[in-house]
């Protein structure tokens, strides 16, 4: 499919939608179905249907909306600037009108504020799928290299089970991200801060994995979501910290673990120079464990 | 010598990561920890950490401290 600028535009590929509420925030894999672009509509991925929408990209959690969704997917595409700009009209996402504004050069909260949500019968017109598909990585005005959603993805877990502290689906997210108890230090010191949490999986959960069939083989503990692959293999490596000695990121795999599944869920911890951050998963026991061919 | 995976522990139960045979007698990689403890670094990284799982064999130097033996150096 083309985008209306002409290029390349796989309406899978880029903004995906999760709703629910509570703690399932945090776990945001409550799948229940897929839809397309219908009648030029864009948005990707539906999720489950409860009281919030949550916006998520491939690099994480973007925002919650306190709408349902079919609020937002009966809405049609919008058109935008799938490089380094974008623009929304009046009735957008956001309750305020977005001017063009570049991402490298704005803090996250310009672009996204806290606080923005639809109102019903708005319009929720898109953020661009490209532009922020490669966005998980970015570089600031000095030239470091930072996870621009990080901050989004740590948050609201974090906040959600703290408050909450139950889940209505998906994952259960008890307690904060604090320093892990219980692992091994070699394994925990993967972790950023050597911060983990522990989770015993209540629903099915679907995590994937780069490999290489040389170092790094199709089936092993470090994964990721889904979703938190980009498939820009330098913003993938840096995001979670994989060194080219040890896998050469030349396939995906893509794993379903069951219930029960015991799993470790931090942040990739720097493996200098590539500088980690994003999610992380260890998964001690492969025994269970089935490949899902994609 | 060449030992296979017989055992796996990645919690602060164990002082050990991994536990190997050799058909007669018992070998450990041990956590960083304990290389430390004995004045060693350890021979595993995330790589190994990562991909060995029981049935696994691997090519190593062992050693033996405290009348446990230890794997030192993977080949």
């Amino acid at each position: 499919m083309n985008s209306p600028d002409g290029g390349e535009w796989d309406p899978f590929d880029g903004i995906s939608y999760y709703g629910g509420y509570g703690a399932s925030i945090a776990a945001g894999q409550s799948y229940l179905g897929s839809f397309g672009g219908g009648g030029g509509g864009y948005f990707s991925t539906k999720y489950s249907i409860r009281f919030a929408t949550d916006i998520y990209n491939r690099n994480g959690l973007i925002r919650n909306l306190n709408i349902p969704l079919p609020y937002i997917a009966s809405e049609k595409v919008w058109i935008s600037d799938p490089v380094y700009y974008f623009t929304a009209p009046t009735s957008s996402i956001l309750s305020t009108p977005l001017t063009p504004v570049s991402w490298l050069n704005e803090p996250i909260d310009n672009i996204f504020p806290e606080g923005g949500s639809l109102a019903s019968g708005d319009r929720a017109r898109g953020i661009v799928p490209e532009y922020l598909r490669r966005c998980g990585m970015c570089h600031n005005p000095e030239g470091q290299y930072y996870d621009a959603l990080a901050g989004y993805r740590e948050a609201f877990p974090i906040m959600v089970a703290g408050i909450m502290g139950f889940a209505s689906e998906g994952l259960m997210y008890f307690g904060l991200t604090v320093k892990g108890v219980g692992l091994s230090d070699d394994i925990a010191r993967t972790f950023s801060r050597r911060s983990y949490q522990k989770l015993v999986l209540e629903e099915p959960l679907t995590l994937s994995r780069y490999y290489d069939n040389v170092n790094a083989f199709a089936k092993g503990r470090y994964m990721t979501n889904p979703y938190s692959l980009t498939g820009f293999r330098f913003s993938d490596r840096m995001g979670l910290a994989l060194r080219p000695q040890w896998n050469g990121m030349t396939k995906v795999a893509n794993w379903n673990l069951p219930i029960g599944t015991t799993v470790y869920q931090g942040r990739a911890a720097m493996q200098f120079p590539w500088i980690g951050g994003r999610t992380q998963y260890f998964v001690p026991n492969l025994t269970n464990i089935q490949r899902v061919i994609r | 010598m060449r030992l296979k995976i017989t055992g796996v522990s990645f919690t602060t139960e164990e002082d050990w990561i991994f536990k190997l045979s050799d058909g007669y007698s018992d070998f450990y990689v041990l956590s960083e920890a304990s290389y430390k403890s004995i004045g060693l670094k350890s021979p595993i990284g995330k790589k190994e950490l990562d991909s060995w799982d029981v049935g696994y064999s691997i090519l190593c130097e062992t050693s033996e401290f405290g009348g446990q033996q230890v794997v030192i150096k993977i080949i």
